[in-house]
């Protein structure tokens, strides 16, 4: 467990809705050995959302808003996060934290002017992060590995969005996120695929050959998502 | 994934994480309250146990022992008497163990029994369908584990009541001074 989540009474737990890809979909729903539709629900997008400021999010009824894919609220605290155990008033602790979401895994950092920071709006208490002892090598793998899954995200969302748009496919959120579903297992279980390229995805001084390594990975993505589509 | 645990895995209700408190061996406590980052006094609470059990330890001279079991939720969770406080309890309802491959050697097992010898299938209480689940591989070694992690804590209980009983007169110990131990006899 991170050394900053040590003392967490499950502030962000609570506070913020977390937002989830596919790919945390898949890894929860088969380790949990949980329908996808029991790990998330939508919520609609606001402007901004998305990497560049743009709502970002799946069409998933005749409207043409967009929603995008949050985990779901416990049966007895709605507004606490359904993986969130609680112990008692002072303590409580991740129920999937082996397979918690990459954004939790992240949580509470940010890159900043370059380098590993606690984003502003953190819930943890004052001194929980002491940054001269931070693993940062393995927070920027987390946050690169973050960051490639959302821009992968995005692919999958686009592809959707595109077959609702030609009447491919109804709009629901049941059959965006069983599709969802079907495309990340499809990315995640292929092998000849560089998964190494996700932990460098966010390398400032981008090689020639990460780039390349990079675009193929998201057109993998692309292909799986349109060979779904095609289901 | 083996069946048995697929089919836990998949069980709504998680009968066998309400009906009866699970008791822990200082393996788990150490493991959890490690991983966790929590203190054993946190998540474990002592319940009464037979004066000649090896897992029963002493807080004082009377011959009163305790076990050592996981906390459960108060009596107002949606649960009657409460399940064990590391159960999630899920949006639509259905529950998941939060501790997931943290969770004791116990509950591992379930609903494997050593009877003498041969390796049972079944657990009173349960409402899960067992028939067709294979005692696969993992629970014997799993069951092997258990018996070890057991023969391993009695040393300590044993280790820990001597050193209560020759406390005569001193202040009572408390079920915190038994976490502390533990932590101590188990080392990282």
């Amino acid at each position: 467990m991170s050394e900053g989540c040590r003392g967490c009474t499950g502030h962000c737990c609570r506070d913020i809705v977390v937002h989830v890809t596919p790919f945390d979909v898949s890894r929860i729903a088969a380790a949990q050995s949980l329908d996808p539709l029991q790990i998330v629900e939508p919520r609609e997008t606001v402007p901004g959302d998305g990497q560049n400021g743009e709502a970002f999010g799946a069409r998933i009824d005749a409207t043409g808003r967009l929603f995008s894919s949050v985990l779901r609220k416990g049966a007895l605290d709605q507004s606490a996060c359904q993986f969130l155990v609680h112990l008692d008033d002072d303590h409580a602790r991740c129920g999937i934290y082996a397979d918690r979401p990459r954004v939790c895994i992240i949580y509470p950092f940010v890159v900043r002017q370059g380098s590993i920071d606690v984003r502003g709006d953190a819930r943890c208490g004052p001194g929980d992060w002491n940054m001269a002892r931070l693993d940062y090598a393995s927070v920027r793998r987390e946050l690169a590995a973050y960051s490639a899954e959302w821009h992968a995200c995005a692919r999958i969302v686009e592809a959707w969005n595109g077959a609702v748009e030609q009447g491919n496919r109804s709009p629901s959120f049941a059959s965006f996120t069983s599709f969802a579903h079907r495309v990340a297992g499809a990315v995640a279980s292929d092998t000849s695929l560089d998964v190494g390229v996700l932990e460098r995805w966010d390398e400032a001084q981008l090689s020639a050959e990460l780039e390349t390594a990079r675009r193929a990975w998201l057109d993998h993505v692309s292909i799986a998502a349109q060979s779904a589509i095609r289901e | 994934m083996t069946e048995r645990l697929a089919r836990w895995l998949r069980c709504p209700s998680k009968e066998c994480c309400s009906f009866s408190y699970i008791c822990v061996t200082g393996d788990d406590v150490a493991r959890i309250a490690r991983s966790l980052s929590i203190e054993p006094w946190l998540f474990t609470v002592p319940i009464r146990a037979p004066a000649d059990s090896d897992d029963g330890f002493a807080l004082d001279t009377s011959g009163d022992r305790f076990r050592l079991a996981l906390k459960r939720t108060s009596v107002e969770d949606a649960m009657p008497g409460g399940t064990c406080v590391f159960l999630a309890r899920l949006g639509d309802g259905t529950t998941r163990c939060g501790l997931g491959a943290l969770r004791p050697a116990a509950c591992r097992v379930f609903p494997a029994r050593d009877d003498g010898g041969a390796i049972l299938l079944e657990a009173a209480g349960c409402t899960c369908d067992w028939t067709g689940v294979a005692i696969d591989d993992a629970a014997r070694r799993e069951l092997a584990e258990l018996r070890e992690a057991r023969k391993r804590y009695a040393g300590v209980v044993a280790r820990w009541n001597a050193y209560v009983l020759s406390q005569v007169g001193s202040a009572k110990l408390v079920p915190r001074d038994f976490g502390r131990f533990l932590l101590d006899a188990y080392p990282e």
